[in-house]
């Protein structure tokens, strides 16, 4: 590893003294006027950033009725954020476990558990969501959208259910992408180095442009990555291992390739826009820390390639129509269709030598939405609406394939009949400036009635106040649900002991009380420190259904958090930021006997308490190469393990606490042609190659994140 | 410490030779388990406690919960019934880790540490035979429900008293059963343990002895990942049926590769495998026609004879004890053996308060397990499971009652085993059990 980065080291050193020569043949004033860099934008701008999630009306942060945190464009390229996920882990109140196939978030103490895949949080690409619908999981790495058409990433901790209806539950993240004015024809990013000693590269393009009334942006982002060689964690207490493995423990497959599309074509005018936008996603993953059987890739017994891989798609076609109905009213209609399910790729291993399993599992459904926003007088704001939901879902029996003919073992059950589900939720939200600037007030309801589960009410009601022009707090309270998925309505087993689906199954329930202080005396300082309390009602938890398990209603979690960040930084000399999660929570898990007296209430798996910093510095170099060395860490406290660990170890158990060091050495943008902008960045993640574990939800804990030296070239044009 | 009692294990006694120093290992166990911290799963400390040994981990594990819920049940049903002389019974409850050595470690502290004087379990047979001379040392009453225990003909201290049919009753109702459709010539696969092996080698015998051909019976450990070889070989034989006898999970295993390797033969499945859960998870419809016994579901007194050995049977007590069961447990249905779980309870509960009631204090391992016996006296004032208040007060009154239970209504021998003649028999359709009659079986010494 060492070796490897003096190398790269090297080579940056020649390209920066090359770019060096390049940069003083084309000045800085030739590069775009009016046209703010990512080092321009200052702290004060980034503080007092436009948001629209939390009502689906503009308004500044600090006005929003939720506890937001924005990432910029600016912000995501300062930090060397290679995907949304790692957005998420260096925001305050969140926390993800990684099974190296899916990302798991946890938001103030609470997580999804086993195969979760961040479905306890709500993910939408321009308000629209992007989930995966049979798991109801979210994709969060570079599948998930091409960053550089990102304009910023709006982040809600806390329930908005009444805004956005089922699974906007623990949080919601809402990517924004550029506007028309902001795109430019070509921004593109490749990445090439090594993850631990794997070579690897990513690429992450966007572009597009105005004609008149007609814009497009296009988007391409792609990612072909390996974390092989990772080890299985020596606190995992039941792995489930191949009966050949002999005492190998490490990985033989953690390839990962992600490929997304995304296009957008909108003819707007001043009495409204129509917009059509395309969205295509798939994920392939080397399986081996799956939750079925783990390190099966390698050959088996008779000489046969063997392992889980898991390989998805899915794809959107969207239509959005606003209409300016008057200087006070807008009407929005919005309509999607979606498709998805698994490709055919995808293998799992349920650990026998004989055969394997191919699941089958697709959906097809459209989503649409019609909406009218009103601004009655000023400083109010009504939005109205109705949306429904159809999804189709075919969760088929799993084929079990013969290694030796490759032929599917015949089975005479026929596969189940296709589900159709339908949801339709009806919402208002109003916010009012009762007394400008001390006192905003918002509320909202929505109801929603789905043809499994039956009918959902959840609100909000809030106020904001200006107590000076630095002080603003904000005092919340609002209610949401998670629904249940169709993967845990209906699962059919891949082995003994798997998920079986549970028609029963009711939707998770949340009410959250938040008060927000933010306290920004100056443009180069800010802090802001937020208290929650969570009241999670029918919490869904595995438990034993014959000899396999399912999910039950049977559990209940309080938590309070306590979350905290401070900014400082001043023009392009430094940038510094540091925050704080504490966490207390407690679980009721609604069982009686051995399992629930050994696991006892205490919380699991997530980090009581977690530190963050970062800082990006200036550093002495050539007036035409300005380069800054950034680092970021992560402090992560002891987190228990999960319940199916203790259980499996006999005895609770604490996994340690680990510290994560990314570094990173960048120039701000260079002017190497008129017109033109680059950006070169060595950037290493896990400098300290720090293994955690974390907590695994099948018998088995996860290694953290490799460590990674990536060499990364901008370009702009 | 809890580590080091393992290391004790492994280092004076080796891996399952453990058994064969019982008194030794148990009182070096005692020693170091003074101050053991791998924790018991209860948390209150007044009543009386009521050792419990159940598998939630390994192989075994999906047994578990649903048995201890069927001891919850019981445990609340009999405290609300008045308890034991108005103390109430709590259960400490260990894991066996479906009988490694963690699971033995564990029932050492059950009675080393934790000091219970009953103990319900455990489920498997080695480690059931692995403690006898612990409780003999330390004059335990161990109640054993589950289908693989052990024969409990052991003299001296401490006292046994088994529940379910014995693998010889098993034995004598499967061949009787397989004959009676024509079976000819049998054989088996069995995995490695003790159970198995037994049930195995009784059935085979058993067809010998009732003029059909028993041919080799194949082994095979428990929890491997293909079971092909030991396939190839039992079907081998072209028998008219091999006994399938070994856990669900190893079971669904061994019966998709059966069907990759395009199902020859015929199988005849063990009583553990009438499990949903095995049915889940194999290939769908691949054993649609294969047959099975269970222990009836039907009291005696809900049969009525039919033709030679067949009975007509109601199943009302079995339909009441799982609606009860489902509405304590949201939904959840017992499995076959958790009404003997039950059952253990309960008879642990009249058996103490008629002991108290005959001494005024609580009675001996022997005395508990005779009074226990004296439940199945047919003379004796039927009882039934769901209605004990009276009934407890009638026992500490000192009138002489018969315990219907939620399993069975029990006859008990000398050494405490209840005695099984009546047996449902199942077969697998459209991928469920369905039951296709009750029959008698009778056969000597069948324990």
């Amino acid at each position: 590893m060492m070796r490897t980065s003096r190398l790269l080291t090297t080579v940056l050193a020649v390209f920066f003294a090359s770019l060096h020569a390049s940069a003083q043949s084309a000045s800085p004033q030739e590069g775009p006027k009016n046209k703010e860099g990512v080092e321009d934008l200052d702290l004060v701008k980034l503080l007092n950033v436009q948001v629209s999630t939390a009502t689906k009306t503009a308004e500044s942060i600090d006005d929003a009725p939720a506890v937001i945190t924005v990432v910029t464009r600016a912000d995501i390229a300062r930090w060397g954020y290679q995907t949304v996920a790692e957005v998420l882990q260096h925001t305050v109140g969140f926390y993800l476990t990684d099974d190296h196939i899916l990302p798991n978030v946890g938001v103030r103490g609470m997580t999804g558990g086993l195969g979760a895949e961040s479905g306890m949080i709500k993910v939408m690409i321009d308000g629209r969501s992007v989930a995966y619908r049979t798991t109801s999981g979210n994709w969060l790495g570079v599948e998930l959208i091409p960053l550089t058409s990102i304009a910023q990433i709006e982040i809600i901790r806390g329930p908005v259910s009444a805004l956005y209806g089922a699974d906007a539950f623990l949080g919601v993240v809402n990517i924004i992408t550029l506007n028309p004015d902001d795109v430019k024809p070509v921004t593109a990013r490749v990445a090439l180095g090594l993850t631990e000693t794997n070579p690897g590269g990513r690429f992450d393009v966007s572009g597009g442009a105005r004609f008149g009334h007609f814009d497009f942006l296009l988007g391409a982002a792609g990612e072909n990555t390996d974390r092989t060689g990772l080890a299985l964690p020596a606190e995992s207490p039941a792995p489930r291992l191949p009966d050949d493995i002999g005492t190998r423990r490490t990985t033989l497959n953690l390839e990962r390739q992600s490929l997304v599309l995304q296009s957008r074509f909108g003819y707007r005018v001043k009495e409204g826009e129509v917009v059509v936008s395309g969205y295509a996603s798939g994920l392939k993953r080397g399986g081996d820390f799956a939750s079925w059987a783990q390190l099966t890739n390698g050959v088996d017994s008779a000489g046969r390639p063997r392992g889980t891989v898991v390989s998805l798609g899915q794809y959107r076609l969207n239509l959005d129509a606003t209409a300016h109905a008057s200087s006070k009213l807008d009407l929005a209609l919005s309509t999607t269709y979606f498709q998805g399910g698994v490709l055919p790729a995808d293998r799992v291993e349920v650990a026998s030598d004989l055969f394997y399993v191919e699941r089958k599992a697709t959906y097809r459904g459209v989503d649409g939405q019609f909406e009218a926003r009103l601004r009655p007088w000023s400083g109010s704001s009504v939005i109205a609406g109705v949306q429904t939901v159809y999804d189709h879902e075919e969760l088929d029996n799993p084929v079990r394939i013969d290694r030796a003919t490759n032929l599917p073992v015949p089975q005479t059950r026929p596969d189940p009949a296709p589900l159709g589900l339908f949801d339709i939720g009806t919402y208002v939200n109003a916010s009012q400036q009762v007394f400008d600037p001390w006192l905003k007030l918002n509320g909202g309801v929505r109801y929603d009635h789905h043809s499994e589960y039956g009918g959902q009410l959840t609100g909000r009601v809030g106020a904001t106040s200006r107590w000076s022009r630095a002080l603003v707090s904000k005092l919340l309270y609002g209610t949401a649900f998670k629904a249940p998925s169709p993967y845990l309505l209906h699962a059919v087993p891949l082995r003994l002991g798997d998920v079986i689906g549970n028609p029963a199954l009711k939707p998770q329930l949340i009410r959250t009380l938040e008060y927000q202080l933010s306290f920004k005396p100056d443009k180069f300082f800010g802090v802001t420190s937020a208290v929650a309390y969570n009241w999670l009602l029918q919490k869904a938890e595995f438990t034993p259904e014959g000899s396999n398990q399912t999910a039950r209603n049977v559990a209940s979690q309080h938590s309070l958090a306590w979350e905290t960040r401070a900014d400082l930084s001043h023009y392009n000399d430094y940038t510094l930021y540091g925050a704080v999660d504490l966490v207390f929570s407690e679980r009721e898990l609604g069982q009686q006997g051995y399992v629930a007296n050994l696991v006892g209430t205490r919380n699991v798996a997530y980090p009581p308490w977690i530190g963050r910093a970062g800082a990006i510095f200036a550093v002495p170099s050539p007036p035409h190469v300005p380069l800054q060395l950034g680092a970021e860490g992560m402090l992560v406290g002891p987190r228990r393990a999960a319940d199916t660990s203790i259980v499996e170890r006999g005895e609770p158990f604490t996994l340690p606490s680990y510290f994560m060091l990314d570094l990173s050495l960048s120039t701000r943008e260079l002017y190497l042609a008129p017109g033109h902008t680059s950006r070169v960045a060595l950037r290493a993640r896990n400098m300290l190659v720090a293994r955690g574990p974390d907590p695994g939800f099948a018998g088995f804990e996860y290694p953290l994140a490799p460590a990674e030296i990536f060499l990364e070239i901008e370009h702009s044009y | 410490m809890h580590l080091r009692l393992v290391n004790l294990g492994e280092f004076a006694l080796g891996s399952w030779s453990l058994g064969r120093y019982p008194v030794m290992s148990g009182v070096l166990a005692a020693a170091l388990l003074g101050s053991a911290c791998s924790p018991a799963a209860e948390t209150p400390t007044d009543g009386i406690p009521v050792g419990v040994l159940l598998p939630f981990t390994g192989k075994e594990a999906a047994l578990g919960r649903n048995l201890e819920q069927a001891l919850l049940l019981a445990v609340a049903d009999v405290n609300d019934a008045g308890g034991v002389g108005g103390q109430k019974l709590r259960l400490v409850t260990r894991d066996s880790n479906s009988g490694s050595e963690r699971g033995l470690d564990q029932l050492l502290q059950l009675i080393y540490t934790d000091q219970v004087q009953y103990l319900i379990g455990p489920e498997e047979t080695e480690l059931a035979n692995a403690i006898v001379p612990d409780i003999k040392a330390l004059n335990i009453l161990d109640i054993l429900p589950g289908y693989a225990a052990p024969a409990i003909e052991h003299p001296g201290n401490g006292a046994w008293v088994r529940l379910a049919p014995s693998t010889s009753a098993f034995a004598c109702a499967m061949g009787k059963h397989v004959v009676s459709y024509g079976t000819r010539t049998v054989n088996a696969l069995a995995t490695a343990d003790d159970y198995n092996t037994s049930l195995a080698s009784d059935f085979t015998s058993q067809v010998g002895g009732l003029g059909g051909i028993s041919l080799p019976t194949v082994s095979a450990p428990i929890g491997a990942s293909s079971y092909a070889e030991q396939i190839s070989q039992v079907m081998g034989f072209d028998t008219d049926a091999t006994l399938l006898t070994a856990p669900p999970e190893s079971a669904s295993i061994i019966t998709t590769e059966w069907t990759i390797d395009g199902r020859p033969g015929s199988w005849y499945l063990s009583p553990l495998l009438r499990v949903d859960g095995f049915l889940e998870n194999i290939p769908f419809g691949t054993l649609n026609g294969a047959h099975g016994l269970s222990p009836s579901s039907s009291l005696a007194s809900e049969c009525t004879p039919g033709e030679g050995t067949e009975l007509h049977c109601t199943h009302s007590n079995a339909r009441a004890f799982a609606a009860h069961f489902e509405e304590a447990w949201q939904g959840d249905r017992p499995f076959a053996a958790a009404n003997y779980y039950y059952d253990a309870v309960v008879l642990l509960a009249l058996g103490l308060n008629k002991g108290l009631s005959e001494s005024g204090e609580l009675p001996s391992p022997k005395a508990l397990q005779a009074d226990i016996r004296s439940l199945g006296d047919a003379d004796a004032e039927p009882v039934r499971w769901n209605d004990l208040s009276g009934p407890m007060t009638e026992i500490r009154l000192g009138t002489a009652v018969r315990y219907v239970g939620a399993a069975a209504e029990y006859e008990f021998d000398r050494y405490g085993a209840a005695q099984h003649t009546v047996f449902d028999t199942w077969m697998i359709s459209n991928d469920g059990f369905v039951e296709t009659g009750t029959f008698e079986a009778v056969c000597p010494h069948t324990f």
